[in-house]
């Protein structure tokens, strides 16, 4: 099973350095065999799985002080036999730990998330915290070589979502972020970290009926993409269409914003492939509206009456306005009037 | 002041069919103006309640709907009652604007500007009634036009732009605000707060107006009933 010939000369070596030093030169008595790039094991399904440690990648990582027994507990004796079990991060990473591990309450949400109850379930391909964190090459979220780094997180996200990964790196997000825009979102602004659910979940961020409020953290504002030349109106004139109305009150068979601008290959208007592209709005509104033709591209979507630029629109608004304005001031005028001459009346019958 | 519901002779102003078309139009376009209110104040305090009274928005809509079949019913029917039977088509008849309506008009601001004027002698039907009745003409068919292709959205689209269909949104939810102030503000005042009518003129409901009444706010239609000899002037 073992595919390095020098165990059984390491293993003298390493019970003597065991003896001799002590649980703080764990980590060169385990290199003595793991730091062999050449060490790997070959799993039942005949995937062939590295057992090397880049002692480097170690040392640079936020576990830089840990022995290697902190984290793979069940090794006591060197060389260690049968199965090792994945790690437990949840060992040190717990509230009160005495060794200051970090813990927030947000990490235990990952018990509920959709990863969380898969693993939990028994799936092995459910991710546990290494997966996306990292395990030998684990580093602060804010260092840019972490995995977790927002730069990284489609592509670590993508390891397992493959086929989405292929369509975000398309979508106007990514392209965006790739040219240095660096508040545009990845997966995880919309989707979450620990609360991550599947979107059929009504807890999910990407719930059918959350959808408007997830996009509208960063669409309605101006400090995140007002300085990117993007309008945040939009999130105000969905809210008062028919569909942004009907979502608000629990609506699912109306539009939000993904029903017409997609999901994860979200793309610019001007861009023909996008699905808001003039040429592909009639195809777009007929996923609901059967036997949409060219008239639902006909005027702006996004329409808000108030503003010049809703042409007809704004000027029939305008009407009313005055035509309220007038309406209101003319009958008062006219019952102030009305009653103005009773009283006057009434005061000199007295 | 005399109260209008003191006792005296009276006569019959309304039939019983014209009533319970007011009725009908009423009931309806208060359902209207609620449902419509519940959408277009959607993001107040007022019309999320209403909108959750009403069973969400779907509800909503559906009440609203079958409001809006009531009223083209009462509008259709009115329609074949002026046009085709001898009463409606009289009382149409007495509705429409004459010249004098403006002079009367004239004559009631200079009178309650304190100026020197006669009152007015009011046919059937004085200018504010003759407008208001034309006013909700207007307003109900513009509604009921806007309405049924905002309805019938995806059907009227097939030859409809999209500006087309923003422009009835913003016209039929608009307009309502309008129709609200033209009924709560002032046909509310003229038959509720008015003192000479207050708390309510009884007329909608008995279809009867008092002698003294008529001869007070629609003394051309008095004087000419006298001659008729249908009510009995006196002296």
């Amino acid at each position: 099973m073992w595919g390095s010939k020098g165990l059984g000369a390491g293993l003298a070596g390493a019970i003597l350095i065991l003896l001799m030093a002590g649980g703080a030169e764990a980590l060169t008595k385990c290199l003595i065999c793991h730091g062999k790039p050449t060490l790997f094991k070959t799993l039942p399904s005949g995937r062939v799985l590295s057992l090397f440690v880049d002692e480097k990648q170690l040392k640079e990582s936020v576990h830089a002080a840990r022995a290697c027994t902190d984290c793979h507990s069940d090794i006591t004796a060197i060389p260690h036999k049968g199965e090792i079990k994945r790690v437990s991060c949840i060992r040190c990473h717990f509230k009160g730990n005495p060794v200051g591990a970090p813990q927030k309450d947000i990490y235990v949400e990952y018990a509920k998330s959709v990863h969380g109850v898969a693993a939990a379930a028994g799936n092995t391909k459910a991710p546990v915290c290494q997966d996306c964190h990292g395990n030998h090459n684990i580093r602060h979220p804010k260092d840019p070589a972490s995995q977790m780094n927002k730069a990284h997180i489609p592509e670590t996200c993508g390891r397992c979502h493959l086929a989405v990964y292929g369509d975000y790196r398309e979508s106007v997000h990514w392209k965006a972020f790739a040219s240095a825009k660096r508040d545009s979102a990845v997966c995880t602004d919309c989707h979450g970290e620990h609360t991550i659910r599947a979107h059929e979940s009504p807890e999910s961020s990407t719930y059918i009926t959350r959808v408007p409020e997830t996009c509208s953290r960063c669409h309605a504002s101006v400090a995140v993409v007002g300085k990117y030349g993007i309008k945040t109106e939009q999130v105000a004139t969905y809210g008062r269409s028919f569909h942004g109305i009907a979502i608000k009150y629990g609506g699912k068979t109306v539009a939000n914003c993904a029903s017409c601008h997609g999901v994860h290959d979200i793309r610019p208007s001007d861009d023909p492939s996008s699905a808001v592209h003039i040429e592909n709005i009639p195809r777009t509104c007929g996923k609901c509206h059967t036997g949409a033709n060219v008239n639902y591209a006909k005027g702006k979507i996004h329409v808000d009456p108030t503003k010049r630029e809703a042409g007809l629109v704004y000027w029939v608004s305008l009407f009313f306005k005055w035509l309220t304005i007038s309406v209101m001031v003319g009958l008062t005028g006219h019952i102030g009037l009305d009653l103005f001459r009773r009283f006057r009346r009434q005061g000199s019958a007295h | 002041m005399t109260p209008s519901h003191a006792s005296g002779p009276t006569v019959l102003r309304f039939t019983l069919n014209e009533r319970l078309q007011h009725v009908l139009l009423m009931a309806s376009t208060l359902v209207l103006l609620v449902t419509g209110f519940s959408l277009l104040f959607h993001d107040v305090w007022i019309g999320r309640w209403l909108l959750w009274l009403e069973g969400g928005v779907q509800g909503r809509g559906l009440i609203h709907r079958w409001a809006a079949a009531v009223l083209m019913g009462v509008c259709g029917y009115h329609l074949l009652y002026i046009l085709f039977t001898e009463r409606g088509h009289a009382q149409f008849m007495h509705l429409r604007p004459r010249r004098q309506d403006a002079r009367d008009f004239w004559q009631v601001v200079r009178l309650n500007l304190g100026r020197p004027a006669e009152r007015p002698a009011f046919d059937r039907f004085d200018y504010r009634q003759k407008f208001q009745y034309y006013a909700f003409f207007v307003a109900s068919v513009s509604m009921v036009l806007s309405g049924l292709l905002l309805w019938f959205a995806t059907e009227a689209m097939a030859v409809m732009p999209k500006w087309a269909f923003d422009l009835l949104a913003v016209l039929h939810g608009r307009e309502s605000v309008v129709i609200f102030l033209l009924l709560f503000v002032w046909h509310l005042y003229d038959v509720h707060l008015r003192p000479e009518v207050f708390p309510m003129d009884w007329s909608w409901i008995t279809g009867r107006i008092r002698l003294a009444d008529l001869k007070e706010r629609h003394r051309a239609e008095y004087d000419r009933m006298g001659k008729a000899g249908v009510i009995d002037v006196g002296e």
